[in-house]
């Protein structure tokens, strides 16, 4: 057996384990110190796995990382949600269907700030599921568009997926979340259109509310600390005011002076937010320490040089192996969560990308365009279980055939995306 | 939130994780003050810079350093949180089909697995934070020696497999879900 089909058969091994229920970090290290140990020797496995740890954990990037969860985790904790909704509500919930596109508004405004797929759908579903119900949607209709809304935020930044790819594979992360905002606003208006189209085909799927109504300006200015700390990060990253860690800092700074100020913690919630922050924190970290020893076995197999010469001797259009590699992630990402995906594939699958040719800033897009449709996809989508744990009324078969024209205007992004690359990479390159 | 009506054993067990979580989040905590300072001594010495007419170029000295250390007392102390409140991220697709039994074979597995994994990482890193206590390696700016940011690594990862031994011995009591 070549030392390339081994790294194959490592990376069967470690979706086994994974799939049996090992967490993801442990398996991929694992796998990754028994692989090399094979391959060169206990003594190079133990050489690799003493500095592992240190190398993955003191690079002066990661402190991005607890940072920005901080930020998430203390806005997604103060109430924020509801406001939110609210001024998204005044603005477009007049319209048939409105009160959806208000959900997807403001997952996409919480997602931003809040940077987790799942808080998103947990947060924003408690509040707008009863709304949208009241009114007397669909619960297809309703359920799904919170569910679909959750995925927004993977993409605007800040986004924990787009900086995990970005120390993955060295890679600017202000570039990362400048390339995002434009397919995170596409990604927005066509989950809009996708509402707007369905109640025109079926308008039992959502009452009209009483027109007439004034917009409530006080509803849209209790959203202003969202504005304020999306404006101070991600404005202060791309005017170059700050670096990534500096304007996490700012941001989890703010999230939590905006907590405090807000009275919205007590003492068991600022607790609950320590250890999510910290669970979360240790969660990402020892993935990075399992990754690190899984690329070192992939490295020393040989297996991207291998695909890169398989690919080449094929004669495959890029194009093709592009939509292949595409194809491998959507089929992954509905058995496996995003982060996991990542995590296992981009030691591979990154080098024979960027050797044919591809822009990387561009492939992290694509990645995480793709992931976020695995959140949705059924039989793991994530969101789907989430939404389905906000309302335990909801069968998983309501939520999931309301989610199909969302996955279809995920496709729709994902071919834009493609296509036109220059959608991505046109605000990275002015900045 | 402590639960009171746990008992004695769990509450310790309890008490010991909110011992991490708070040192874990401490440290978080004063990287992301020591940072937010930095901006504003930057901002007011840009401003003076303004007055003046030149900008004195003011800034906390040292402060990837001491960033750098907090972040290596947080996030390995972070790692044993995990895995003492079962936060290690995994796929349950398989699992969630096992009946009770199998699955605390799983969750058993599991932590066997991790345990193995964190020891090697522990015994490996020992012996080459002490291969490194010869060299004298020093931080860029600080100067401050290389065994502070071990020391951390090493109680953390000790702290990790400590963790994966509780829930090794803890599983089968209950038909925990949890690794």
């Amino acid at each position: 057996m070549s030392d390339a089909i081994f790294g194959l058969l490592g990376f069967a091994v470690s979706l086994g384990m994974i799939a049996l229920g090992l967490p993801i970090a442990v398996a991929l290290g694992i796998v990754g110190i028994a692989g090399y140990a094979f391959l060169n020797g206990v003594s190079g496995a133990l050489f690799v796995t003493a500095s592992a740890p240190f190398e993955s954990l003191f690079p002066y990037s990661l402190s991005v990382i607890p940072l920005f969860l901080m930020m998430g985790v203390f806005s997604s904790r103060c109430g924020l949600s509801t406001d939110l909704f609210l001024a998204a509500q005044t603005l477009v919930g007049r319209f048939r269907g409105g009160l959806a596109i208000a959900t997807l508004t403001a997952s996409a405004g919480f997602g931003a700030i809040c940077g987790s797929s799942l808080a998103t759908v947990a947060t924003i579903g408690r509040v707008a599921l009863p709304e949208m119900r009241r009114a007397g949607y669909d619960d297809r209709l309703a359920a799904a568009s919170v569910a679909a809304g959750g995925t927004l935020g993977v993409m605007i930044p800040p986004s924990i997926l787009l900086i995990i790819y970005g120390l993955l594979t060295e890679q600017s992360i202000g570039q990362l979340f400048s390339a995002a905002i434009l397919p995170g606003i596409l990604g927005l208006v066509l989950y809009a259109g996708c509402v707007t189209v369905s109640v025109r085909l079926n308008p039992a799927l959502a009452q009209p509310v009483a027109r007439g109504q004034q917009i409530d300006w006080r509803a849209l200015g209790r959203a202003w600390p969202v504005g304020a700390i999306f404006g101070v990060v991600i404005g202060g990253i791309q005017a170059g005011l700050f670096s990534p860690t500096e304007a996490a800092a700012v941001g989890a700074f703010g999230a939590v002076a905006m907590a405090g100020f807000r009275g919205s913690l007590d003492r068991d919630s600022v607790w609950e937010a320590m250890r999510e922050t910290v669970t979360l924190t240790g969660m990402i970290a020892l993935i990075l320490v399992g990754a690190a020893l899984f690329n070192y076995f992939i490295e020393t197999t040989g297996l991207p040089q291998f695909l890169i010469a398989q690919v080449e001797a094929s004669g495959m259009p890029n194009v093709a192996t592009l939509l292949a590699i595409i194809v491998f992630y959507l089929v992954l990402g509905c058995f496996m969560d995003a982060m996991s995906m990542i995590m296992l594939t981009i030691p591979f699958v990154f080098p024979l990308v960027v050797s044919m040719g591809f822009d990387p800033i561009w492939f992290g897009i694509l990645v995480v365009t793709v992931a976020e449709l695995g959140l949705i996809t059924p039989p793991v989508g994530m969101n789907l279980f989430v939404m389905q744990g906000v309302a335990k009324d909801l069968s998983a078969a309501t939520i999931i055939r309301g989610i199909g024209p969302f996955i279809a205007a995920d496709v729709v992004r994902l071919a834009v995306i493609i296509l036109l690359p220059a959608l991505t990479l046109w605000l990275p390159d002015r900045l | 939130m402590r639960d009171v009506t746990a008992p004695p054993r769990r509450r310790w067990l309890t008490k010991a994780t909110d011992g991490i979580v708070l040192l874990s989040f401490s440290a978080i905590c004063l990287g992301m003050f020591m940072t937010v300072g930095d901006v504003l001594i930057r901002l007011a010495s840009r401003v003076a810079g303004t007055v003046t007419g030149g900008d004195p170029g003011w800034g906390l000295v040292g402060l990837v350093d001491m960033t750098q250390l907090t972040m290596m007392i947080g996030a390995p102390m972070a790692i044993a949180a995990a895995f003492f409140v079962g936060g290690h991220i995994r796929v349950d697709l398989v699992y969630a089909l096992l009946r009770p039994a199998l699955r605390r074979l799983v969750v058993r597995l599991s932590a066997l697995v991790g345990a193995l994994f964190m020891g090697v990482c522990l015994y490996t890193a020992w012996n080459e934070m002490r291969g490194q206590l010869d060299f004298t390696t020093t931080s860029a700016t600080l100067g401050l020696a290389y065994t502070w940011y071990w020391v951390p690594l090493i109680a953390g990862l000790a702290m990790s497999v400590l963790g994966c031994v509780i829930v090794l011995i803890l599983a089968p009591e209950e038909e925990t879900t949890d690794v």
